[in-house]
């Protein structure tokens, strides 16, 4: 009886203190001013405060450290320098689970620290849904996620919404390009899983396809959980090549059922075919067959930017940076570029910087926002060893819609 | 044809593994009344052991599946003492409540210890085809057929030829009734959730290597199992194999042929179905009456 | 009565006084974009988990389906919502919801506990999978529909989260007082009666199948309005918001807030949306936390945090909790009322049998329990049953009242009964007691007795809403009734006492009064002197005489042969089954047939 009296008078003090606990967000009300100084950089009123929405340890796919590490050490590269505008830089970091009504809660704290700038939301599943309140929030947010359907043209252009990854069915219609012309395919099967980032994959690679006159096979959709893809696979018998934009998981399941049924197909896919085959479940011709894309190469890049980076992420992480690390400490390099820029830490003018300025950064010699405030244009295409060791075979630009067509360079 | 074979195989596996889980959770039903909604994450747990211990500890996969079903059998007598024995007298809702508990912890405890990025599980007889009729049907779903063919000759062989058998079925018929003959009834129990998550174990290495494992592989079988028992009759182990059996084949062949889209509700659809018009299971002789 | 009393009596004024505290509370300590949002959040969970209530808290039906009806009426008040208002939205939304349970929960109805939870699994996983897939209905990729608008009445749109609240608060205020009108209404003991013992609510009379499926179809209804409101609110909708993560925590919030009390939900999804912050240290450990807590939870607190916070009231001294039945002041009734059974509409032949059983056989499996046996039960006699034990006895009084499935042919009074189903008789006047009294230990006594009552006027949930004072007025009647009874057994100053409370012997004074407040025509009495006293036994004897003398008829099964013999005129004997001998109470117990039936051939000495 003693026991319950404790437990309830413990339970009732937490419902307080947590309730109690809620207004401590969002008393921020200062702005910066500037104080300039005669020569170098502007001294801030404030010290550039960012929020990184990212989950470091979590159930979801998306809940991985890279994200925290690659924007830590971009911030701790700041301040070891002075930080910006004289204030050392203030990251704080809020996980934001997958599920988007939670996700919208992370935002909304977000919010309420009246940052500078906002990194983060590593899922499509994420920003779709919060896309109209990212759009009226009132601070830039520099998303992580490849963010299909949501953010489309003139919706996009002056909003507060940028994206560091590039353009999915841009990504996407070059992964068909290269299909096609690198390896000659012409009859190709689509495979795509159900949901938006699939399914606008499919609907670019399809139209290119069609346009430089190769015939679609078939076209099949699975659920992101799917384990047997029988079916699916059967049905790309015939193919030349399967263009296959799914998850990691359902693309492992594909690359070995092609083999193992004895399709000749060759299997190219966007992003998820690094971590398919990271974790192990592609091996020998599976892995041989398969051709993938990378936003990022921070380890085969040969600029030195990008192997100091490297050095330096694996000394103080203990394992090589991939894309996700490198493009969250591009994001938070942009933001500082930005305020530098603006000369402010106020949302509205850092904003504007960014729609502006070119930076020279890990994933992209040559950052620039353009009419869909998308930052970073250019991704690679990548092979993979039997044991599973990856090869960039060549970079290649993915352009603003409005260029009429995409020039490809040798890397 | 040969598309019809694939997909047949496909089918018999996925009925294969879905008659294991339901066998599993069948046994503690049988011993204890109480229908165990952690045996989902049971089979999920019992791949990431098996994950654990060869890609880890370096095993090869016969000590290291051995080592995992073990492991696993400890964790149901476990499980039997903390979210069953406890609660024995009260009502059954409040049992399956504590599963369901149990459920969720194992679920995020996998979560924090192995992280969220999807483990390969290793198999003798990975990725290695057999033709069959212009098909080519994986190896690892042969070994899968094989195997819970002979645990179910195993498991149906004890409970009518052995002594223990005899005391698992007057256990299920009336517990008090048992307990006053003698039969000790709490290990009886702690026996039948330690063999069942074994089950469950054996289950998750046998589809691990499948595709790739990750949180959610054992919740889908366990659904599936569900349908099974309901299909073939909760109770009658020989009926609750053949639904297993029949729904993978149905979903499998049926939806490779025509309910394409929508092929997944094809089992929940059967089972409400079979609830509506014949509770006690499509194999079951017996009255209709409330169950 | 003071204030205090005042206070307790009405329930309506502590949810008022609840509202204008959420308001008030708002004002003072709710703010920052993230703060208000989580408030509103918390309204929500809240609204879903009372729905929940009403199919486990009340109905005692595991579902986890209820986070899958809020998908469904979201996405379905979406769809219809596109070219139209929100309110044709909103109605779409609960005809498809009702539609959609009622169908599910008449097809599923003979499955139970498990078999219920597993089905409505099965469900959730459909609707989880058409949603994904039914991109025309969804109106989105993968179930992801975006741009949805907000709620707007006549131009005045609820886009700020200051509008949303109120809404969001009158919903849930709608909510709870659907909920308290339920609980002060006969709704509330026959969903208790259905939950603890169905078939014996079955044969009191109670609808068991029409409260089963309206409580479903109720709480899944009030899920899909709540959804509804959920997208227009965030704009958005995605399957995953509305999958099995939900669909557990609407569990775990009704279990840890508390199942008994209407405030459980309020108070369990205050925890479920506000601890995750506290803890946000730990957020990856979060389902780890919730998973334990659900286990600690039903071990050592199961009452929850409402049963928490009403035993700390009463170990300060407060009064106990009021009854389930509202007290009521005794003085000023009428006297005594004898009972009299309600005559049949169109009756049979006066003077003929009024109950008559032809070949009646139960099987069950390759036993022959009741093998043929034909009576009949005269007008206003007391007839016993007697043989030894296994005889079937019981079986065939189960048998009578459609318990177990049954071939053969019953008339109760002229009127063909048909077998095998538990509700069936009652319609003609009969009912019966057991030979362990199945009274319901979560009622009071006035309300166990109210269970059986012939009026079933005005006791459903749509009167208990919209038509309260008719409700009222029949229950009055019911309860005049039922305190007639318990004054006949003895037990009228008990009334508001819980049945739990009474010793074995009350409660079979309890489960005789509750048969007599129903006015049968005919009482089947399953061994009414068991476990009784000497004393007792003669007291019930007499209590039955005088029940007959009110002109009610009679079947007394029991193994006293002296307590047979003192009340019944006739006697049927049973053995293996079969009806081995019937006749008048004075000369069958020489009867050589019966004899043998109970003690073996006779050895003559000699």
């Amino acid at each position: 009886m003693q026991r319950r009296v404790v437990l309830a008078v413990v339970l009732a003090l937490a419902v307080v203190l947590a309730a109690c606990g809620n207004d401590n967000n969002g008393k921020k009300a200062k702005k910066g001013a500037e104080k300039s100084t005669a020569a170098g950089e502007v001294t801030l009123g404030q010290p550039l405060k960012i929020v990184l929405l990212a989950e470091k340890k979590g159930e979801s796919p998306a809940a991985i450290p890279n994200f925290f590490d690659g924007a830590s050490l971009a911030v701790a590269d700041l301040n070891a320098k002075g930080g910006v505008g004289g204030h050392l830089v203030d990251m704080k970091t809020i996980p934001a689970p997958l599920d988007p009504a939670r996700a919208e809660t992370a935002l909304l704290q977000a919010f309420d620290e009246k940052p500078a700038g906002i990194i983060g939301l590593p899922a499509s599943a994420q920003v779709v849904p919060l896309a109209p309140k990212i759009l009226a929030g009132g601070v830039p947010v520099v998303l992580l996620s490849a963010a299909g359907t949501a953010f489309r043209g003139a919706q996009a252009q002056g909003s507060w919404a940028f994206s560091i990854r590039p353009r999915n069915a841009g990504v996407a219609s070059d992964v068909a390009r290269f299909v096609m012309d690198d390896l000659k395919a012409k009859k190709i099967g689509l495979i795509c899983v159900n949901n938006p980032f699939g399914t606008t994959g499919c609907d670019a690679a399809e139209k290119v396809v069609k346009d430089k006159g190769g015939q679609i096979l078939a076209r099949r959709t699975n659920e992101p959980s799917a384990t047997d893809l029988t079916e699916q696979v059967l049905a790309m018998k015939d193919a030349d090549a399967v263009i296959d934009f799914n998850f990691p998981n359902p693309l492992g399941v594909v690359a070995n059922q092609l083999v193992q049924n004895g399709i000749k197909a060759k299997h190219a896919d966007g992003a998820s075919s690094g971590l398919a085959v990271a974790s192990g479940s592609v091996k020998g011709e599976a892995a041989t067959n398969l051709y993938g894309v990378d936003d990022c190469a921070p380890t085969e890049d040969q600029r030195s930017v990008a192997k100091d980076f490297s050095a330096a992420f694996k000394a103080k992480n203990g394992y090589d940076p991939d894309y996700a690390a490198a493009e969250a400490y591009d994001s938070v390099m942009l933001l500082a570029e930005a305020t530098k820029k603006a000369r402010s830490t106020e949302a509205a003018k850092v904003a504007a910087a960014l729609r502006t300025l070119q930076y020279e950064g890990l994933c992209d010699p040559n950052y620039k926002s353009d009419s869909e405030q998308i930052l970073h244009h250019q991704s690679y295409f990548l092979t993979f060893t039997a044991t599973g060791e990856r090869k960039v075979v060549r970079r290649f630009e993915v352009p603003d819609p409005g260029a009429s067509s995409t020039t490809t360079t040798a890397g | 044809m040969p598309k019809f074979i694939a997909l047949l195989a496909s089918g018999t596996a996925q009925g294969a593994i879905v008659a294991l889980a339901a066998l599993g959770f069948l046994l503690i039903y049988k011993a204890t009344g109480v229908v165990n909604f952690a045996q989902g994450d049971l089979i999920t747990l019992g791949a990431y052991l098996a994950v654990w211990t060869t890609a880890e500890l370096g095993l090869s996969w016969l000590p290291g599946y051995a080592l995992a079903i073990a492991a696993m059998f400890v964790i149901g007598v476990l499980l039997e003492r903390v979210a069953y024995a406890p609660l024995r007298g009260r009502s059954v809702h409040v049992v399956v409540i504590a599963t369901l508990g149990a459920a969720l912890v194992m679920r995020t405890a996998i979560g924090i210890w192995q992280g969220t990025r999807p483990k390969y599980l290793t198999s003798p007889v990975a990725s290695r085809v057999w033709r069959v009729a212009g098909a080519a049907v994986a190896l690892q779903r042969v070994v899968i057929v094989v195997v819970t063919l002979v645990v179910v000759a195993l498991v149906l062989w004890v409970f009518q030829r052995t002594a223990v058998g005899r005391q698992l079925r007057a256990v299920a018929a009336d517990r008090e009734t048992a307990r006053l003959y003698g039969v000790r009834v709490n290990r009886l129990s702690m026996a039948a959730f330690g063999t069942s998550a074994a089950l469950a174990g054996l289950a998750g290495v046998l589809i691990g290597p499948l595709g790739s494992v990750d949180q959610n592989l054992g919740f889908g079988v366990m659904l599936g199992g569900f349908a099974a028992a309901i299909l073939g009759g909760f109770g009658n182990l020989i009926g609750v194999v053949v639904g297993g059996f029949l729904l993978g084949v149905t979903e499998q062949v049926v939806g490779g042929y025509w309910v394409r889209t929508y092929k997944s509700a094809l089992p929940f659809v059967l089972m409400i179905l079979v609830i509506a018009v014949r509770p006690q299971g499509l194999l079951t002789r017996g009255a209709g009456e409330r169950l | 009565m003071s204030a205090a009393e005042r206070w307790r009596a009405s329930p309506y004024m502590r949810l008022a006084a609840f509202m204008v505290a959420v308001a008030l509370w708002r004002e003072v300590r709710v703010s920052g974009l993230a703060g208000e949002n989580t408030y509103n959040l918390w309204l929500f969970y809240a609204t879903v988990v009372v729905g929940f209530w009403f199919v486990f808290g009340l109905a005692g039906q595991f579902a986890f389906s209820q986070a899958a009806f809020a998908g469904l009426g979201g996405y379905a008040s979406n769809w219809a919502s596109r070219d139209n208002s929100f309110w044709v939205g909103l109605v779409f939304a609960v005809v498809v919801c009702g539609a959609l349970a009622a169908l599910f929960a008449l097809l599923v109805r003979r499955a139970s506990h498990f078999y219920f939870a597993i089905a409505t699994l099965a469900l959730g996983e459909i609707l989880h999978l058409l949603f994904t897939r039914w991109d025309a209905f969804t109106g989105g990729l993968g179930g992801e529909a975006i741009g949805i608008r907000p709620i707007s009445i006549n131009g005045y749109v609820f886009s700020t989260s200051t509008r949303v609240f109120w809404f969001l608060l009158a919903m849930l205020g709608l909510a709870l007082l659907a909920g308290m009108f339920l609980q002060r209404s006969p709704v509330l003991r026959e969903t208790i009666a259905t939950r603890d013992h169905e078939s014996v609510a079955a044969t009191l009379g109670t609808p068991v199948l029409r409260l089963r499926v309206s409580m479903f179809v109720l709480g899944s209804v009030v899920a899909g309005v709540s959804g509804a409101v959920f997208v227009a609110w965030k704009g958005f909708a995605t399957p995953d918001a509305f999958g099995l993560e939900l669909g557990i925590g609407v569990f775990l919030m009704l279990i840890l807030g508390g199942v008994e009390s209407l405030w459980g939900p309020v108070l369990g999804a205050a925890f479920y949306v506000y601890i995750p912050q506290w803890l946000h240290r730990f957020s990856e450990y979060k389902d780890v936390i919730y998973g334990g807590l659900l286990v600690v939870a039903v071990l050592v607190v199961p009452e929850g945090l409402v049963g928490i916070g009403r035993r700390l009231y009463r170990l300060r001294g407060g009064p106990g909790p009021p009854g389930l039945a509202p007290s009521l002041q005794t003085a000023g009734r009428g006297g005594l009322r004898p009972l009299r059974p309600s005559r049949s509409r169109s009756g049979g032949d006066p003077g003929g049998p009024v109950v008559t059983s032809e070949d009646v056989r139960v099987r069950f499996g390759g036993v022959v329990a009741v093998d043929g046996v034909s009576l009949s039960l005269a007008r206003e006699e007391i007839l016993g049953l007697v043989g030894p034990n296994g005889s079937g006895k019981s079986t065939f009084l189960n048998a009578l009242c459609g318990v177990v499935p049954a071939s053969g042919h019953v008339t109760v009074d002229g009127h063909r009964v048909p077998l095998g189903r538990p509700g069936a008789i009652r319609r003609f006047g009969v009912l019966r007691t057991y030979q362990a009294p199945q009274t319901y230990s979560h009622l009071s006594c006035l309300d166990d007795v109210m269970l059986s009552t012939a009026d079933r006027a005005a006791s459903g949930m749509f009167v208990s809403w919209l038509a309260r004072p008719v409700m009222h007025r029949h229950e009055r009647e019911r309860r005049e009734r039922a305190l007639d009874a318990l004054e006949r057994v003895g037990l009228a100053g008990l009334a508001d006492a819980s049945v739990a409370s009474l010793p074995y012997g009350q409660r079979r004074l309890l489960e005789l009064a509750r048969a007599i407040a129903g006015e049968p025509l005919v009482l089947l009495l399953d061994e009414p002197s068991a476990g009784l006293s000497a004393a007792e036994t003669d007291e019930i004897a007499a209590l039955l005489r005088s029940i007959r003398e009110d002109g009610t008829a009679l079947l007394v099964v029991d193994h006293k042969i002296d307590f047979i013999s003192a009340i019944a005129s006739r006697v049927a004997v049973l053995e293996l089954g079969a009806l081995v001998a019937v006749g008048d109470v004075s000369t069958i117990f020489d009867d050589p047939r019966v004899i043998d039936a109970y003690l073996g051939i006779e050895e003559h000495a000699g």
